[in-house]
Formats: C-alpha cells, structure tokens, sequence
C-alpha cells in the first residue's frame, strides 16, 4: 500500500463515484416524473442510447458540445412524445412499449453507427470546461472530487432540487403525483390528466436523453453501440430505491456509483478476494441498502394504468 | 360459429397481418434510405425463415426456451408478481444443471438423467427465485428492484463458479464438463427438432389449465386483481406470492436446463442470452393469455432467426434485427389497442351480454 | 366470448404445428422448394459432401461408411466464413478475424462471410445457414464455441476451425487456432518494466476471456523480468463488459491515481474508455502515462500520442494455410500464431523510445525465438491470478 499515494487515489475514486452517478441520476430522476403520472417507462435503457447517439452524432457535425447535450435531450423528448402518445393517447400496453423502445434504441443507434461511419471511430473533439468552485475545490480529498467537475455534474445536482421542489411544492407537482395516483379524483377535480401525463413523459424522455448525452459527449467523447451497458434498468431499481423522491434518488445513484468505485478500489489495492465477489458489491449493496433504508416501497397507484375518461 | 363470431374470430388474423405488414413497411423504408433493396431483404427472411425446413426446425427449437420462460412470467404477472429476474434464475439454472448433468451421464439412465438434471435446472431458478420472494413478504421489498439486482449477481457468481469450482479442467474456456451428444434431449421422432419445444408447450399449457381448473390459479388471479379484495377474502397474500415467484423462476431454471440439455451440452462463462426481455414481452403481447403465447413465441423466434441470416446476406448491420423486433413490438401493441376500439365500437352498437 | 376466442386459437394452432410439422419432417430430406433462388444449392454440387444435409443424429450415421474425410483433396474452396461473437468494429479480437478473413478472400478471389454479433447462445442456426450455402470451411472465431463447433462439423461433415482446441482436432474435419498471445504480451512487459517511471504499471481488463488471462500473466511475467520490484495493478471492469467504456474510463483513471504511469489494457470497444482515461491524466500535465492496447492498431485515433505499443495478431498467414490444406487435403491441425512465425507481434515503438528499450525488446524476442525463454501460457482464470499474485506479492 505505501506505493499506492493515497490522497490522490481516493480523490480518483470519489471522483469516480459522482461521475458514475450521473447519468444514473439523470435517468432516475427523469424516470421519478414518469412513474409519480402513472407512466411506467422501461425504454429508459433505448432513450438513453439514442441520446448518447444523438448527441454524439450532433457534438461530432457541431463541433460544439452544448449542441450534442441538447440533441440528446431532444432526441429523448421525441421519445418520451412518441412513448406518450402511444401509452396515453391509444392507452397502447406500457411494458411493452419501454421494452420495444429498449430494444428500438439498441438496434436503430447500432444500426445508424454502423451505416454512417462502418469501420471508422470518430472522436469528438470538444470538451466540456472543468469548473472548479472557489475555496471549496481546495479542501484536500474531497475537494477536487466534488468541486471541480463538469458543469453537467452540477447542473445535475441542481436538478435534483429544482425536481423535489417541482415535486413536492408547486401545483405541477402536485398535480402530477394526484394523476399518478387517483386520475379519476384528479380528472374529476379538474386536472387535466393527459396533459400532465404527456408533460411527464417529455420530462421523463428528457432526462434519459441527457443521461445518455452526458455518457458520448461529456464523461467520454465517443460512440459504442451498446455503450450505456444496462445502466437504464438500474436506473429503474434507483428510482424506486429512492421512493421517486428527488432527494432519496439521488442518494441511491450516489450509493451505486460509489459501490462500483469501491469495488474498483478494492481490485486496484489488491484484496485478495475473488474479483467477482467484489464486483457484486454494487448490486448487493444496493439490496442491502433497501434492506436498512427504504423498506416498503408502494408503486404510485395507477402506475402502468392507461387512464381513459368515463371508464373505470 | 354465427357469422359474427365469424367476424371476431377472424379480426386478429387481420390486425396481426396488417401489424406486420405496418412494421416491415417502416423497416423497408429505413433500408431504402441506405440504398439497400428491401423486397430482395425480406424475400431471404421469409425463403429462409419460413420457406425452409432448416428456417422452421431451427425456429422450433429457439422457440422452446422462450415458451418455458413465459410460462414461468404468466404465473408471476398474473399474480401482478413483477419478476425481472427471469435472466438471472436462468442462468442460476442453467449453470446448476450444467454441473449436475454431466455427472449423471453415463451412470444413470437416459431418463431419469434428464429428469434430475432438469429439476437441479428448476432448483436453481428456485434458489435464486426465493431470496427476492423473501425480500418482499418478510421487509416489503419492491421485487422489481431486487430481481434486477440479482440478475447482475447471478452473472458474477455463475461466472465465479464456472471459472473456478465447476470448471472442466480440460479445456481452455470457463465451462462446465460437456453431456455426451446421447446423453441430451432427444429429437422429436421424424424431426431433428428436441423435445424441449414439447416442454415448453406442455408448460403453457399447465399453466393455462392452472388459472383455468384450479383454486390455486383463481387465487393467484385474485391476488394479481386486488390484493385488498384477496386480504380480505383471507387469502395468505405472502404465501401465494412467494409461490408465484418461486413457480415463475422454477420455470426460468428449467428453460436454462433445457438449454443445456439440449442445444449447448454445458453451462458457458459469458453466455447470457437475455430471454426476460423477449420473454416479458411477448406475455405482455398474449395480454397474459397463456395460449396466445405460443403464436407470438413462434413468430419471434422466426423473426430472430431469420432477421440474422437476411441481415448477413444482404449485407445489412445486424443490428437491424433489433430494429425490426423492436418495430414488430410497438406495432403489435398499437394493433391490440385497434383490435380494442373495433371490438368496443362493436359491443356499443350490440349491448354485449357479459363483460371480456 | 372468450370461448370463441379459443376456438379460432385451436384452429391456428393446429394448421401452424400441421405446417410446422410437415416441413420439419423432410428436414434431412430434399430442401424445400420454396426456398430463394439466391441461397439454394444443389447439393450435388458441393464439393465435400455428397449426402445432402444431415443434422439428426441417427442420419449423422450414414455418411462416415461412404466418406473418408480427406476425400475432398483437391477440391477449391470457394467459399468460407467466420463466426464471431461481438461487433466486426469493436477494434479488437471480432474485427481483426473479420478483416483479415476478408482481406484474405478478397486476395484469393473468394468469398469470405462474416457472421457477427453471435454471442454465446445457439449458433447452431447461423452454421446449420452457411453449411446450406456450401460454405467449405467456417472458422468459429472464439474459444466459446469450441464445443459446439467440431460436433457440428462431426454432424455435418462441414470442416471448421476451433480456438483453443486441441482435443478435437481432426484430421480432414477440424483444425485449432492457437495463439501464443502470452509470447507478444511478454515483450510488452518488457517494454512496460523498462519504461515506467513510477514503477507501478496496471493491467485493465473488461472481463476474463482465456485470451486475456494469457497476456495478462505474459505481461506480468515480462514485467517482473526487467523490473522484479514494481508494483502491478490488476482490475476487472466487469464480467463481459466489452462495451463499457465509461466504466473502463474510471477503472484505468483510479489506476493511473494510484500512481501507475503504464496501462496495459484489454477491452475491445472497452478501450476506448481507457485511452481516453489516460489522454486526460495526460492533460492534467505532470509525469505522462503511456496505453498499451491489444489486438488492434489504434494509430489513427491516437491524437494525443499516448499510445506505446499493442500486441497485434495476425490471423491473415493462418487463414490462407487452412484454406491451401483443405485443398490440398492436409486440413485438420493445429495452427499456431506466436512470435515466431510473427502471427503475433509489438506493434512498432513511437519515436520517443529510449534505444536502449527497444534493445531490451528486440532481446527477449530473440530469447523467445530461439526457445531459450518459455512464456507460462495460463488460460485459467484462477491460475492466472495465482500467478500474478506469485509474481507481484501483495503488501
């Protein structure tokens, strides 16, 4: 261990830590949105990949980074419109739909990487600023882990208490968790349950779409089909973890990046365990973790249900 | 058979014709674009697919494990038992039957063989199965969360156990010693297609029957509906649901047995082959109508196979395979949601004497 | 209602399976006369086999009294394919079968087939597909499909190549592709012991492949040959995590925190993830690290020129012997890539190598060569870690 400098390499893992969080939190958050309307969306894993491809796609011919994130989010709206004209207008079965969206997104970006480039592995050439927040960044460790980062990261951060405030505090929020729960209660007090619905899936598509950008364009500067590796689907699990409250999310993803960046230590300092003991680490942890924090978890109570005026 | 019923019975085959009509239109257009010729594309697709004995035999025998583990998520959906862990159980399963099988070659009987091997395939299922069960009846776990978990779990223990206790010393990969050719599922007579399709319709059936015939189903059933309604019509909800997790992932343990028992031979490292997600959706498709199960497996499977060899002879990206099941999904489900308003227009015009 | 729902149900069911059946029936019999002017084949015009195909067990019997393999001695290969279990671009261990079978079919005039993203699952359709189109010869690139291919060729008759098997070789049916990995791997050890400067070198890996183990202990042995007090680094990014990059992005940057200044990474589309780790440690400004990469020749995508070396295989020598031997009627052997034949080798040194590096390289190739230095080939992932932790014992 005395070769290992270790201030260095904790800051390393922190670092990490936050980064692998990010586009998890994204994806949660934006899913937390979804599922408080009513709408359960497993495509997350399918808008996330065509984000990572739009904006890479976009990053690439722009030249500008800002560009690729805000394609990826588009290319995520569309999705989350397409998603809920299907699941709210034509009430088309909701698992179904995220699952045909995952596997959409898998074979369309795959397909398109393939026909526009073949062989070739463009990189992008731009690169987000790192910002390093005044004082704070200087503090040993810690600081260069939480404070100098992208300003996706923080922005990321932002968005977690701009959601819980959204949530839990304006009449929009409120709205969006009676539709989730009671449609017929909230339709028959005047909400209007279609269009919160659809507003929560665009936020939802979003959100997966930026998580996936984030991957391409910011945290690294390329395309891999295939590249966001099952992290829709553990977004899902951090989304009920975190009970769709904005704040416990983002705790949940926090946990989980910081479990892999664990686990990553634990290999890099040479634990003599069987490294695939310590790569289960993550996903045990997160059982466990539900286990000590969450307990319960209620699902909203219309979730996955097609809300149809008149019809009960 | 009135010529209304005539009518109704008729309407799917129409919906789903146009359905697939909708979603190979979109795939032609998307291959145009690249300046491939779709009609020669899906000419290869159908001629291969369906057109040749070896397309339909070898879509028999994919079709098998996807009929088992389908079987199993009818249970758990029914009972509104969100059992993600499909791939996981699967592979618990598979390798458990892959350790098992090989030792029993050659000293036991072909069929007792088989049978214990396929039961160490469902027990391991169970065994992976019941700890998110557990999970939910004993602290009130969401099992949509620990399922995902587990299947991430399930690939770094199998993997551990196949690279270091379970492993054949004499060969290179991590795999399990391999079941002599005589020692696997043998073919259906006069077929070269293995008796795991028979399996696998035979567990649709039961399964069928079950939410048909028995008590236990229509508790199940009841449970999926309302939990309350069930609480209150003293039902133990957490029996039932630890039950209709643990069938679910029996099933999905055996759907692994049957694959090494009849199409690999053993239990590989690296090998996952994803059946939840395909098998999730096509229950959702059948609107959990267990035999409605059967037509869409077949189909599916027709289209993996075939969509692969007409991707590779018109040097299309494979991943246009994805895109095309992916396509077939959303217009099958629009087409249910078409089926849907015909059939109420209709009840509207005709009041209807008991509900659907 | 929902009797005569059922009623219809039992109606198609019954006419598919009557279909079903029917046309699985003649399976070993004539194809179906549906099939597609493109893809159909007389059999009588394939060369090797004169049964028309025969995949059930109990027809399987026929052929071996009327045939003896070597028959077909003589015959051209008109045709052949290669198998592969990812993406023909991942930059890696898919691409460099797929280019160079077809670089080679292209030199020779022949068609050369590339069937992947195939995984681990059922293959047997895609090689049942190719035997039907009169392939001559199908290369299973990966040793996951070393069961599954020689009793597919035992079945059919059709000639294949395994990796990593040589139980089944067989004369006139199956060769076995090795790769002495370990030998090319040893050199980049080498050249890492005599470059870091921190004296500690990480190994990433997105999994645990045999390949890999192999290059992960002649790496480490190569290392601990020219500098027996560093200190080694190994992580898994994840069990087949091919295509994480994000995750391989982190794991090399915590190696690179953890002072090493030499990464040697094996990821396929997982590379890419590394480089860039190590491109922005580079930036950070301080001692610069350096990417040895595996299997492909990333030059051209190197903007930062941190790229020291790979350990390149060339399966193009391999793939035109094979197809000369099934002509000639010599197929069914073990091939061997290794530093000696050059069918693996250190992709050339940047220009900033130090004289005396690239001497100590070209001296442990010399070594290997003339069989004076023997490479531990461990394939085993338990036995590799074994090694390492022999060679490097932890602290």
């Amino acid at each position: 261990m005395s070769a290992v400098p270790l201030e260095g390499f904790t800051t390393a893992l922190l670092s990490a830590a936050l980064i692998a969080a990010v586009p998890l939190l994204l994806a949660a958050l934006g899913e937390t949105f979804a599922e408080q309307a009513g709408l359960l969306n497993l495509g997350l894993e399918g808008m996330m990949l065509t984000g990572a491809f739009a904006g890479f796609f976009v990053a690439l011919n722009t030249n500008s980074a800002y560009a690729g994130l805000a394609a990826g989010l588009g290319a995520g709206v569309l999705w989350g419109l397409l998603f809920g004209f299907l699941a709210i207008s034509l009430r088309v079965d909701q698992v179904i739909l995220g699952l045909a969206i995952t596997i959409l997104g898998a074979g369309l970006t795959g397909f398109l990487f393939r026909s526009l480039y073949g062989a070739r592995f463009p990189t992008l050439d731009v690169s987000l600023p790192k910002v390093a927040i005044p004082l704070l960044a200087e503090v040993p460790i810690v600081g260069p882990a939480l404070f100098r980062q992208q300003v996706v990261v923080y922005l990321t951060w932002a968005l977690v208490v701009v959601s819980s405030f959204v949530l839990s505090r304006t009449r929009f929020g409120l709205e969006l968790r009676a539709v989730g729960e009671h449609p017929f209660a909230a339709d028959a007090a005047g909400v209007k349950v279609f269009r919160i619905r659809y507003l929560a899936i665009a936020i939802g598509g979003a959100m997966a779409g930026l998580a996936g950008a984030f991957l391409s364009v910011a945290d690294l500067n390329f395309f891999v089909p295939g590249m966001t590796v099952g992290q829709g689907f553990i977004a899902i699990a951090i989304t009920m973890l975190g009970k769709w409250k904005p704040g416990r999310v983002f705790v949940g993803a926090l946990l989980f990046g910081s479990l892999r960046s664990l686990a990553t230590g634990l290999q890099v300092v040479g634990v003599a365990v069987q490294p695939e003991f310590i790569l289960m680490l993550p996903y045990l942890g997160l059982i466990v973790a539900l286990v000590l924090l969450a307990g319960r978890t209620a699902l909203p109570g219309a979730l996955a249900i097609p809300y149809e005026r008149g019809r009960r | 058979m009135n010529r209304r019923s005539f009518v109704s019975a008729i309407t799917p085959v129409i919906s789903s014709g146009l359905v697939i009509a909708a979603a190979f239109l979109v795939g032609a257009i998307l291959l145009s674009l690249l300046g491939k010729n779709p009609l020669q594309a899906y000419h290869v697709l159908i001629s291969r697919g369906l057109g040749s004995s070896f397309g339909v035999s070898e879509t028999l025998i994919k079709m098998a494990p996807l009929l088992i583990v389908s079987a199993g998520l009818l249970i758990a959906l029914k009972a509104s038992v969100w059992n993600i862990g499909v791939d996981g159980q699967f592979l618990v399963g598979a390798c458990l039957a892959g350790v098992v099988a090989p030792k029993l070659a050659g000293a036991i009987p072909l069929v007792p063989m088989l049978f214990i091997s396929a039961l160490a395939g469902v027990l391991g299922g169970m065994l992976w199965g019941v700890i998110p069960a557990l999970l939910k009846v004993r602290y009130g776990l969401n099992e949509i969360i620990t399922t995902i978990m587990m299947n991430y779990v399930a690939v770094y223990l199998t993997s551990w156990l196949v690279k270091g206790p379970f492993k054949d010393p004499q060969v290179v990969p991590p795999q399990t010693a391999v079941v002599p050719e005589a020692f696997r599922l043998p073919p259906i007579p006069f077929t070269p297609v293995h008796i795991g399709l028979l399996v696998g319709l035979i567990a649709v059936l039961v399964v069928y029957l079950l939410f048909r015939n028995t008590t236990f189903g229509f508790k199940l059933w009841v449970l999926g509906q309302n939990p309350r309604t069930a609480i209150h019509a003293g039902m133990r909800v957490s029996r039932l649901t630890v039950l209709a997790l643990l069938l679910s992932a029996g099933f999905a343990g055996l759907a692994g047995a049957n694959d090494v028992l009849g199409v690999k031979g053993m239990f590989q490292g690296e090998w996952n082959p994803g059946y939840g997600l395909t098998g999730f959706a096509l229950v959702f498709l059948a609107r959990l109508d267990s035999l409605w199960v059967v037509p869409f497996a077949y189909f599916f499977s027709f289209l993996l196979l075939g969509g692969e060899i007409m991707a590779r002879s018109a040097n299309i990206p494979v991943y246009f395979v994805d895109v095309l099941e992916g396509l077939m999904l959303v217009f099958f489900a629009v087409g249910v949601y078409l089926e849907r308003t015909l059939a109420e227009r209709d009840r509207r015009r005709v009041p209807a004497t008991q509900g659907g | 209602m929902k009797h005569q729902k059922h009623c219809y149900y039992w109606l198609v069911s019954a006419l598919v399976l009557l279909l079903a059946v029917g046309l699985t029936a003649c399976a070993g019999g004539q194809p179906a006369p549906t099939q597609a002017p493109a893809v159909t084949k007389a059999p009588v015009a394939q060369p090797t086999v004169a049964q028309p195909p025969a995949p059930t067990q109990a027809a399987a019997v026929k052929p071996a009294a009327t045939q003896a393999p070597a028959a077909s001695a003589g015959a051209k290969v008109k045709k052949v394919a290669i198998v592969i279990p990812a993406s023909r671009t991942d930059h890696g261990w898919n691409q460099q079968g797929a280019d160079n079978l077809t670089s080679v079919g292209k030199e020779l005039g022949i068609t050369a087939e590339v069937a992947e993203n195939q995984g681990y699952g059922d293959i047997t359709p895609v090689l049942r597909d190719l035997q039907d189109k009169g392939f001559d010869l199908i290369i299973c690139h990966a040793s996951g499909y070393q069961t599954v291919c020689p009793e597919f060729a035992k079945k059919t008759k059709v000639k294949v190549a395994a990796i990593e098997n040589q139980a089944a070789v067989t004369p006139g049916l199956i060769s076995d592709i090795e790769t002495q990995a370990q030998e090319a791997a040893y050199l980049a050890g080498v050249l890492a012991g005599k470059m870091t400067k921190s004296g500690t070198v990480g190994v990433v890996t997105s999994g645990e492949p045999p390949t890999w183990n192999y290059m992960t202990v002649g790496f480490a042995e190569g290392l601990k040959a020219t500098k027996p007090d560093a200190k080694f680094l190994y992580s898994v990014i994840g069990e087949a995590a091919y295509e994480d990059a994000a995750g391989a992005k982190r794991v090399t940057a915590s190696e690179l925190a953890a002072g090493a200044d030499i990464i040697f990474g094996m990821g396929d589309g997982a590379s890419f993830g590394m480089v860039q780790a190590v491109e922005e440690h580079n930036a950070k400004g301080g001692a610069k690290a350096w990417f040895i990469d595996v299997i492909g020749d990333k030059r051209d995508i190197d903007k930062s020129k941190l790229l020291l070396s790979s350990v390149l295989f060339d399966y193009s020598g391999i793939y035109k012997q094979m197809i000369k031997d099934v002509e000639a009627g010599t197929f069914g052997k073990v091939y061997t890539m290794d530093v000696k034949n050059n069918g693996v080798h250190l992709l050339d040194l940047p220009p900033g190598v130090p004289a005396d590096v690239a001497d100590a390289v070209q001296k442990a190739k010399a070594e290997i060569v003339a069989d004076k230095l023997k490479v531990s080939a461990i394939s085993d992932s338990q036995k590799m870690r074994a090694r390492i932790n022999e060679l490097f014992p932890k602290r």
